[in-house]
C-alpha cells in the first residue's frame, strides 16, 4: 500500500520541492557572521565566538509557502589576510550576506567593498543582502540606519539591521533572501534533478471530461 | 566482453596539480596476470604528457558505462621512462575473443598485462606511446632527465583511493551515503562543469548513453503509450492537450532540459526530497484526517445491446455517492469492435450513464478507458474534483493468446487527498470449467497492469484502496436444478460454498487480499434477455454469479451489494455496491508543522553528521631556514566528529597545485576515523628557488595552505619562512682592504674562491667532483658566521659551495637584464666585452674576479686537469641564468623547449669561453 512515486500533497502546503542554494557570508572580522549563523542554525550565540579561520559550513533551511529553500551556508574568514581566498566561497554562490558591526564605520566602509567586489566578481544574478549586525548595542552606534538604507537602495541590495544577541531580524534576513532567490527551474543548484518518480504536476492535472448534470 | 571504445573522453581532473596537455585515450581493457583475469574492471588508459614528459595514468571504473569522473579511480601511473617496456602479445585465452591484444607495461620486475580488444585502437594506443617513449629516450640522451616529480601528487591519490575504499566499508552511518551529497559543497561547480564539458565533447559512445537519458527515452515512449491507449478512449481536444504538456511536466520533472546531460548521481537534493517524503508517510497521522467518501461500484455484461436508461441501476439509493466506478462487459460484441479502435457503443453508452447519475450531485469525469468490449468510467462529485490528482488508466488484454481484447482488464487510478485508489474492471475467460483460466487471467491483469505515467510504474498493490468489479465468469459447480431449485427456495447460502470465486477468495493467491460482501442476490446470469427468467435456451447455461465486486484495503466498509434485475435488455443483470471509504485529508495547517519539523530535524541532523576535526595548530613559523637544510613540522589532526572525515589540501582559485613547490605535505590527503588522528608531515626545503627569493629582499616567505574536508569545511593553514641572514647580494659588498685583489666582492665569495686558491688549485677533478652535504653545511654556517677562520670540509665541498653561492645569488653575475644580450653576442669576444661594458659595477668587478680566478686555475692545468671548455660550460650556465619567466620558463612547448634551452647552453658557454681564454681588460 505504499504510494512510490505518487507523491500526494495537499494544495497550499508547502511543497515537495526543495531548492538549494548556495550563500556565503563576507564582512570585516568580528562583525559577528559566525554569530549570525549560529543564531540562525542553531538558535544560539556565544559572547566568546572564535575568529573564524577557514570557511565554515551549515546546512539550513527556510519553508516558504510554495517551495522550502535549502541554504549551504558558508562563513568565510574576515580577517584581512584571508581576503585573496574569499572568492572561493563567493564563487558560485547565489546568494550573499555583507555583514558590518553598526558600532564600527570603518565595516561598514570594508562591507561596500565587499558589496563591489561581489558586484564585479560574483554571479550576475547573485542576490545580497547588507547586515548591520549588532543592533543590540545603539548606544554605541556609528553608522546611521538611514546612511546604509540609502547605500542598500542605490545597490538594490537587502537591508536590515540585525542582532546575533537578541535574534533581532537574523531570520528574517534569511527568510527574505530565500524568498528574493529564484526558483524557477532554472534556479541553477537547485533541486531539479532527476526523480526516481515522476510525480505529475498536480495543478496541470484538473480532471478531464466534461461535467455532467 | 570487452567493447572498444571509439571516443576520446576528456575528464577535468579534480585537484591535480597539471593540467592535462594531451588527449587521453581510452581503451577498455582488463588486466590480466598469468593465465588470470585478475581485474575484470574497465580500465582506462591517459597517456599524459606534462612540459615534455609523458606518463600513463590507468584509470579503473567499477561502473559500466563510466558516467562521471566519480566514477573513475586512479589505480597506477607509470612514468615513461627509461624503466618502462612496452610489449604486445597474442591473447593467451581464446576466451578473450579474436581481435584482441595483451598489451604489456613492463617496469623492472613488475609486468601489467592489459587486453584490449578491437586492434586498431590497440595499435594507434600502442603508438602514441611508443611515441613517447622514443621522445624519452631523445631527450635523455641530450641530457635533460625527466623527474616525474610532478607524478608524487597522483601516486599520492592512489594511496587514497586504497584509503577511501578501505572507508566504505567502516562507513556504518546510514545518513552518510543517502543524506549527504558528495557533490555539494566545493566540488559540485566542478561536477556541473565537468557535465557541461561532456555536453561540448558530445560523446558518441556508450558514454553519452547516461542513465538518466535512457530514462528520457523509455519514459517517452512510456508516455506515448499511454496516450496512444487515450485514443482508445473517449478524445476531446482538452485531453490532446493535457497529454501533450504531460509530456512537457515528466521531462520538467526528471530535470531534463534541453540538451542537459545530468550526470547520474547528482541527486543530493533528491535524496532529501525522498526522506522528506518518507518520513512525512510515517507521521501521516499527525495532519491527516480520514473522512468518508461514499463510494458506488457498478458493473453489468450488456451482451452487445443498445443503451438504455440507468437511473434503476445508477441513482436508486437516496443519497448520491461521492465517487461512480461503472464497469461495462461486452459493451460491443460486433466484429468491428475487435478491429477498429472506435465503437459507437461507447459514446452512447457513456452518454446514458452521464444522464443516469445521481440527480442531487454534479458529477465529472475522472477517466475512462475501454479495451474493446470492457469499459470502465469513473465520475467524481464536482466538489472533489481539485483533490483529484495523478490520474493515469492501464489496460491488459487477455483474449487469445493474451493479446486481443475480447477478454482483459481495464483500470483508472487516481489520488484523492492522500489516498490513492484503483478501480480495475476486468472480463475473464468464460466456460464452467475454466475457473483456473480465470484465476489466470485476474493474476495477469493484475501483474500486467502498469500505470506508466510514474516512475517506476505504480502497480494495482501500490495503491491504498483497490475495488475490482466486473463479468469474472465464475460458476456455481452444482447440478442446474439443485442451483434453480435453491434460487427459488431463496437458500442463496447454500449455492455459496459451490460458488467457484467463492472457493478461490480463500484459496488462490491473486484473490487472498480481496474481499467480497455477502452475496444476498440471486445469480445475475443467464437470463433470456427482456424476462427475468433464466437461460431456457437449448444450451439451458447452469445459473451464475458472474458479476461481481470485490475490494482490498484499509478503511472500506460495504453498506450494500445487490443485483438490478429490472433491468433486462442483457442476458445478465447488472450489479452494484456501495462502500463507505475513508479517505484521508490532510490538515493543511498541521502537516506544514510537521514538515517544517522534519526539516529542522534533517538539518540538525545533516550539521551533526557533517565531519568535525580540530587541528593542534593552524599557523607555522619556520625560523632561521636554511639552505639545503630541509625541516619538518606536524600538523596534527584529531576527527571529534561521528563520520569519517577525508581531508584534503586543496587548490587555491587560479593555482594549480595546493601549495608552493618548496612545501611538501604528507599524506595530502586521508581518511580519519572519529575519535582517530592523523599526524600531517609539513616539510620545508629551502631549496634555489627559496633563497633567491631570500635574496631578492624579502624578509620572508608566506603561503596559505586550504584544508578542506570532504562534504565540510575549510581551514587554512599559514606558512611563514623566516631566513636568519640573507646569503647576500653581489651589491651589498665588502670592500676588501686586503691589498692583493682588487676588486669588490662579498666576503663570502672572497672566502670561497680564496680558500680554492690557496688549497686546491692543484687538486685533481675539481669542480668535477661533487661535495658533502654535511661539509657545506658547514661551509655556509662558516660563512654565515665567520667561524671557524677557516673554512671546513673538502676542497670538492668548498668549490661545490662557491657553485651554490652562486646560484642562489638573486642576480645573477650577469644581471638578467643583460642575459639576452650577451646570448646574442657570444659569437664576438669584442662585442662580449662591449656587453659586459653596460653590467653594473659591482657585477662587472665579479665577474672580472671569478674570471680571473678561473683563468688562473686553467694556468694549473696540469696538475687539476682543468679544461678551458669543461669550465666555461660549467659557469657559465652559473654566471648567465635566463630570467625568470623568459621564453624558456614559462615554454610549455616540451621539445621546442629543450631545444632552446640546450642552444642557450652552448652560447653561455660560449660566451664565457672568451673570457677565459682571453685576459679580460677593459
Ligand atoms: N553585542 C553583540 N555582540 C555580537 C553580535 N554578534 C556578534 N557579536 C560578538 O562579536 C564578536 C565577533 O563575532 P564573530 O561572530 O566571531 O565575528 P565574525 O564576523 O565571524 O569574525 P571572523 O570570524 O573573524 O571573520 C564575538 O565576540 C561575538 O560575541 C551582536 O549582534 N551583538
Ligand atoms: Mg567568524
Amino acid at each position: 500500500m505504499s504510494q512510490r512515486g505518487g507523491a500526494q500533497r495537499p494544495n497550499g502546503a508547502a511543497q515537495g520541492k526543495i531548492c538549494q542554494f548556495k550563500l556565503v557570508l563576507l564582512g570585516e572580522s568580528a562583525v559577528g557572521k559566525s554569530s549570525l549563523v549560529l543564531r540562525f542554525v542553531k538558535g544560539q550565540f556565544h559572547e566568546y565566538q572564535e575568529s573564524t579561520i577557514g570557511a565554515a559550513f551549515l546546512t539550513q533551511t527556510v519553508c516558504l509557502d510554495d517551495t522550502t529553500v535549502k541554504f549551504e551556508i558558508w562563513d568565510t574568514a574576515g580577517q584581512e589576510r584571508y581576503h585573496s581566498l574569499a572568492p572561493m566561497y563567493y564563487r558560485g554562490a547565489q546568494a550573499a550576506i555583507v555583514v558590518y558591526d553598526i558600532t564600527n564605520q570603518d565595516t561598514f566602509g570594508r562591507a561596500k567593498t565587499w558589496v563591489k567586489e561581489l558586484q564585479r566578481q560574483a554571479s550576475p544574478n547573485i542576490v545580497i543582502a547588507l547586515a548591520g549586525n549588532k543592533a543590540d548595542l545603539s548606544n554605541k552606534r556609528m553608522v546611521e540606519y538611514e546612511e546604509a538604507q540609502g547605500y542598500a537602495e542605490e545597490n538594490s541590495l537587502l537591508f536590515m539591521e540585525t542582532s546575533a544577541k537578541t535574534a533581532m531580524n537574523v531570520n528574517d534576513i534569511f527568510l527574505a533572501i530565500a524568498k528574493k532567490l529564484p526558483k524557477s527551474d532554472s534556479g541553477g543548484q537547485s533541486g531539479q534533478r532527476p526523480q526516481p518518480g515522476v510525480r505529475l504536476n498536480e495543478q496541470n492535472q484538473a480532471s478531464e471530461g466534461g461535467c455532467c448534470k | 566482453m570487452v567493447t572498444a571504445c571509439k571516443t576520446t573522453f576528456r575528464l577535468q581532473w579534480k585537484c591535480h596539480k597539471h593540467q592535462v596537455l594531451n588527449f587521453l585515450r581510452n581503451l577498455h581493457c582488463h588486466s590480466v596476470e598469468g593465465e588470470n583475469v585478475i581485474d575484470k574492471a574497465k580500465k582506462y588508459i591517459c597517456l599524459i604528457e606534462r612540459q615534455g614528459d609523458h606518463a600513463l595514468f590507468i584509470y579503473s571504473s567499477f561502473k559500466s558505462p563510466c558516467k562521471t569522473e566519480a566514477d573513475l579511480f586512479l589505480q597506477d601511473v607509470l612514468p615513461i621512462d627509461g624503466e618502462l617496456r612496452v610489449v604486445t602479445e597474442p591473447p593467451r585465452d581464446k576466451a578473450f575473443g579474436t581481435g584482441s591484444i595483451l598489451l604489456a607495461f613492463q617496469v623492472k620486475e613488475n609486468k601489467h598485462l592489459y587486453e584490449m580488444s578491437e586492434s586498431n585502437v590497440a595499435d594507434s594506443c600502442q603508438k602514441k606511446i611508443k611515441e613517447a617513449i622514443d621522445l624519452q629516450t631523445q631527450n635523455a640522451g641530450f641530457g635533460l632527465p625527466s623527474s616525474f616529480s610532478w607524478l608524487d601528487k597522483y601516486r599520492n591519490e592512489i594511496k587514497g583511493n586504497i584509503a577511501r575504499e578501505s572507508k566504505v566499508v567502516d562507513n556504518s552511518n546510514p545518513f552518510s551515503t543517502d543524506v549527504f551529497d558528495p557533490l555539494r559543497y566545493m566540488n559540485i561547480d566542478k561536477s556541473v562543469q565537468l557535465v557541461t564539458d561532456e555536453v561540448k565533447m558530445g560523446f558518441e559512445d556508450d558514454f553519452s548513453q547516461m542513465n538518466v537519458q535512457n530514462n528520457d527515452t523509455n519514459f517517452q515512449t512510456n508516455m506515448k503509450k499511454s496516450s496512444s491507449k487515450d485514443s482508445l478512449d473517449f478524445l476531446d481536444g482538452r485531453e490532446t492537450e493535457f497529454t501533450e504538456s504531460l509530456d512537457k511536466m515528466a521531462a520538467k520533472e526528471l530535470g531534463l532540459k534541453p540538451g542537459t546531460n545530468m550526470a547520474a548521481g547528482l541527486k543530493p537534493l533528491t535524496a532529501r526530497e525522498t526522506l522528506v517524503e518518507c518520513l512525512l508517510k510515517k507521521r501521516q497521522s499527525e495532519y491527516v484526517n480520514l473522512e468518508t467518501f461514499r463510494v458506488f461500484v457498478g458493473t453489468w455484461n450488456v451482451n452487445g445491446q443498445n443503451s438504455t436508461t440507468l437511473e434503476e441501476w445508477l441513482s436508486c439509493d437516496k443519497d448520491p455517492p461521492d465517487i461512480y466506478a461503472v464497469g461495462f462487459q461486452e459493451l460491443d460484441t460486433s466484429n468491428q469492435a475487435y478491429i477498429f479502435t472506435d465503437s459507437a457503443r461507447e459514446p452512447e453508452w457513456q452518454d446514458a450513464v452521464h444522464k443516469s447519475l445521481h440527480p442531487k450531485a454534479r458529477y465529472q469525469k475522472v477517466k475512462s478507458i475501454r479495451l474493446v468490449g470492457v469499459m470502465l468510467l469513473v465520475y467524481i462529485k464536482e466538489t472533489h474534483v481539485q483533490h483529484c490528482k495523478l490520474i493515469d488508466t492501464d489496460s491488459v488484454p487477455t483474449g487469445i493468446m493474451g493479446m486481443l481484447g475480447n477478454k482483459g482488464g481495464v483500470g483508472v487510478r487516481f489520488s484523492l487527498h492522500d489516498t490513492t485508489l484503483c478501480f480495475i474492471n476486468s472480463h475473464l475467460a468464460a466456460h464452467q470449467e475454466e475457473f483456473e483460466r480465470r484465476n489466470q487471467d485476474t493474476q495477469d491483469i493484475e501483474s500486467r497492469m502498469k500505470f506508466k505515467q510514474f516512475l517506476p510504474p505504480l502497480t494495482v498493490h501500490d495503491h491504498d484502496l483497490v475495488f475490482w468489479l466486473g463479468d469474472l465468469n465464475y460458476r456455481i459447480d452444482l447440478d442446474i436444478n439443485e442451483v434453480k431449485e435453491n434460487v427459488l427456495k431463496g437458500a442463496l447460502g447454500k449455492l455459496l460454498p459451490h460458488d467457484q470465486l467463492y472457493r478461490q477468495l480463500h484459496t488462490h493467491p491473486v484473490y487472498k487480499t480481496y474481499t467480497e460482501g455477502e452475496i444476498n442476490f440471486v445469480p445475475t446470469y443467464r437470463y433470456d434477455p427482456g424476462t427475468d427468467n433464466f437461460d431456457s435456451s437449448e444450451k439451458k447455461r447452469n445459473p451464475a454469479w458472474c458479476d461481481r465486486i470485490l475490494y482490498k484495503g484499509v478503511g472500506i466498509r460495504q453498506i450494500v451489494y445487490r443485483s438490478h434485475p429490472t433491468l433486462r435488455i442483457s442476458d445478465h443483470k447488472p450489479v452494484s455496491a456501495i462502500f463507505d471509504a475513508g479517505i484521508k485529508v490532510v490538515e493543511t495547517k498541521r502537516y506544514k508543522k510537521v514538515y517544517e519539523d522534519i526539516m529542522k530535524k534533517l538539518d540538525r541532523l545533516e550539521n551533526d553528521f557533517l565531519p568535525q576535526v580540530t587541528l593542534a595548530q593552524k599557523e607555522f613559523q619556520f625560523k632561521d631556514i636554511k639552505f639545503g637544510e630541509p625541516r619538518e613540522q606536524i600538523l596534527a589532526i584529531a576527527n571529534i566528529g561521528q563520520v569519517p572525515v577525508t581531508y584534503e589540501f586543496i587548490n587555491k582559485l587560479e593555482e594549480d597545485s595546493y601549495c608552493k613547490e618548496w612545501l611538501s605535505v604528507e599524506p595530502y590527503t586521508c581518511v580519519v576515523f572519529p575519535g582517530d588522528s592523523i599526524e600531517i608531515s609539513l616539510e620545508v626545503n629551502v631549496d634555489k628557488t627559496i633563497a633567491y627569493r631570500f635574496n631578492c629582499g624579502h624578509e620572508k616567505i608566506e603561503d596559505i595552505l586550504v584544508l578542506h574536508l570532504q562534504d565540510g569545511k575549510d581551514f587554512f593553514i599559514s606558512f611563514l619562512l623566516l631566513s636568519q641572514e640573507r646569503p647576500g647580494s653581489l651589491d651589498n659588498v665588502d670592500v676588501l682592504a686586503e691589498g692583493v685583489r682588487l676588486y669588490a666582492c662579498p666576503k663570502e665569495l672572497f672566502r670561497l674562491v680564496d680558500h680554492i686558491w690557496q688549497y686546491g688549485r692543484h687538486q685533481e677533478d675539481l669542480f668535477r667532483q661533487p661535495g658533502l652535504k654535511t661539509d657545506i653545511h658547514q661551509i655556509r654556517d662558516c660563512l654565515d658566521t665567520g667561524i671557524p677562520e677557516m673554512l671546513p670540509g673538502s676542497i670538492h665541498s668548498v668549490a661545490e659551495a662557491l657553485v651554490l653561492f652562486l646560484e642562489a645569488l638573486a642576480e645573477p653575475v650577469v644581471p638578467y637584464n643583460m642575459y639576452e644580450t650577451c646570448l646574442e653576442c657570444c659569437n664576438n669576444y669584442f662585442m662580449c666585452k662591449q656587453a659586459m661594458s653596460k653590467v653594473p659595477d659591482c657585477h662587472r668587478n665579479v665577474f672580472k674576479y671569478l674570471c680571473n680566478f678561473l683563468r688562473e686555475l686553467l694556468g694549473e692545468g696540469k696538475r687539476n686537469n682543468l679544461e678551458i671548455r669543461y669550465l666555461a660550460q660549467m659557469f657559465g650556465d652559473v654566471f648567465l641564468r635566463q630570467p625568470p619567466m623568459s621564453r624558456l620558463s614559462s615554454g610549455k612547448l616540451g621539445n621546442a623547449r629543450r631545444h632552446l634551452a640546450r642552444s642557450d647552453d652552448m652560447k653561455k658557454s660560449a660566451f664565457l669561453y672568451h673570457f677565459l681564454a682571453h685576459p679580460y681588460d677593459e
